[in-house]
């Protein structure tokens, strides 16, 4: 058992020494476009999410904004900063859908007399 | 043959269960107004039309002299100089709307069976419009208030009776209408009826939660927030937005449906538009 | 000696005071955000502390330590109330990300002191 974990360690170990190996060993292109393509597809999936909610009549008032502050940010390219926004814009419109179909099944729960 | 009936009768359950519920709107309004009646047990009915003034006694005193000099007033003379003013091929509102467009607000937003669609006071002046060749006014304060403003004061103290006739069309857009009053929407998951119905008369900070029952007899309101008169339909939008919700489109089919629902609700009392209010 | 003793004792008590200092900025940091309208707002709804102008919507917030003697479950209910109540009025703070998760932790641990 000991044994097996210290086999596990070993070839996490060198799992990882051989990920910081070949990112050091200079594949820029994996490295500088990933994250390009990356905040983009991000930033595609953020915009679908919001469609939806929108098309259900669900979309929140502050989505919008969030996704303009996401783009500003990427354009000062702080990709980091882009990335969360995006990615809670996303969350945002989610959240939102599952409420539309929340809201579908269990709305007469505030008709009075129900 | 028991299993035979024992499978009829589990569809016959499933049926009463997938069933539609059809709409009933004159049912709801007994439940909606003894809702009304239990929660304000002091309030005459024909009071609900003014909103919280109907059971605030500070801010009735306040909304009294509010009311001596009506901040509305230069706004529906306003309008009245519209409504009046034909337009360039001659004609005029009066030759769009029956009875001349007088004493008719009590009526609206009503059903019309060829399009099959809600059709708001707001809209009916705009499609006046356009079928004499005028442009459109935008929705939700300024021309477009005022004449309906006007329009409203030719009612005053007419009992509104909103009609959802038995035509399914007419039927799916209450119930449309009622979905969306009673859906929580926005970031902050708030319907309409979660301040407006089981909130009502509660504070929010200074704020007092006006009862939905009565709101759409005093629109178009001036509103001291908007300083300006502004229709129903931009008060859901401002709504809308404090609960962030992004709001419809003004007179989209969801907010015309929800001004049918909103409207029907207070069949039974009196017209008293433009109010104002907070 | 009598200063050796002082000494010590400021070194011993020095990170009690610094702890209960940090303690007492988190809590002035909970109260700031539950007082902001556009974070927590609870005053629109709930009497609590010195808070000017509150709103009666909900329940005056106090001996909330009693009421909720585990922090937990105060923690819950104001990140989503509809779990315990789906008719609620409250807005589901930490479930629809009104609230930061930092902020949230703030805000609570500021409520359960009052």
């Amino acid at each position: 058992m000991a044994n097996y974990k210290s086999n596990k360690l070993i070839a996490l170990l060198f799992t990882a020494l051989f990920i910081t190996a070949c990112s050091e060993s200079g594949n820029d292109a994996a490295v500088s476009a990933d994250p390009e393509a990356a905040l983009k597809q991000l930033m595609h999936e953020a915009k679908e999410a919001q469609a939806h909610a929108h098309q259900l009549g669900f979309e929140w008032s502050n989505t919008q904004s969030i996704l303009d502050e996401g783009q500003a940010a990427q354009k000062a390219g702080d990709h980091a900063k882009a990335h969360a926004l995006y990615q809670e814009a996303k969350h945002q419109s989610v959240l939102a859908v599952e409420q539309a179909n929340y809201a579908n099944e269990h709305w007469q729960l505030l008709v009075p007399g129900k | 043959m028991k299993a035979i009936t024992y499978l009829s009768l589990a569809l016959l359950g499933a049926g009463a269960f997938a069933a539609p519920t059809y709409a009933d709107p004159k049912a709801d309004n007994e439940v909606m107004h003894e809702f009304f009646k239990k929660r304000f047990p002091n309030v005459e009915f024909a009071e609900f039309s003014n909103g919280v003034y109907a059971f605030d006694e500070n801010a009735r005193e306040q909304w009294l002299e509010i009311e001596d000099f009506p901040p509305y007033e230069d706004a529906v003379e306003h309008g009245q100089t519209l409504f009046e003013t034909p337009f360039a091929n001659g004609k005029s509102y009066a030759d769009c709307f029956e009875n001349g467009g007088l004493n008719i607000r009590q009526g609206y937003p009503k059903f019309d069976a060829d399009s099959g669609q809600v059709v708001t006071l707001e809209l009916a002046i705009n499609e006046c419009r356009t079928a004499n060749g005028e442009e459109a006014l935008p929705y939700g304060r300024g021309d477009i208030a005022a004449i309906s403003a006007y329009m409203a004061t030719t009612s005053a103290g007419e009992i509104i009776n909103v009609v959802v006739p038995s035509d399914p069309k007419a039927l799916a857009a209450y119930e449309a209408g009622k979905k969306l009053f009673y859906e929580r929407r926005g970031q902050l998951n708030m319907a309409c009826a979660t301040c407006h119905v089981h909130s009502a008369g509660g504070q929010i900070r200074a704020d007092i939660l006006s009862p939905a029952l009565g709101h759409t007899t005093h629109f178009p309101a001036y509103r001291f927030a908007v300083e300006d008169l502004v229709t129903i339909q931009h008060r859901y939008a401002g709504c809308n937005k404090q609960v962030r919700a992004k709001p419809f489109e003004l007179q989209s089919e969801e907010y015309r449906n929800l001004e049918y629902y909103h409207a029907h609700m207070s069949n039974g009392l009196p017209v008293n538009g433009p109010g104002s209010r907070k | 000696m009598k200063k050796l003793i002082q000494l010590t004792t400021m070194a011993l008590l020095l990170p009690v005071g610094l702890s209960s200092a940090l303690a007492n900025d988190r809590l002035a940091e909970g109260k700031e955000i539950s007082f902001d309208r556009k974070k927590g707002n609870c005053l629109a709804c709930h009497v609590m502390d010195d808070g000017q102008l509150p709103g009666y919507l909900g329940p005056p917030l106090m001996m909330m330590e009693a009421r909720y003697p585990d922090r937990e479950k105060l923690k819950a209910q104001i990140a989503d109330p509809t779990i315990r109540n789906p008719a609620t009025s409250m807005p589901p703070y930490g479930k629809h990300r009104m609230l930061t998760e930092d902020e949230l932790d703030k805000v609570v641990d500021y409520v359960h002191s009052l």
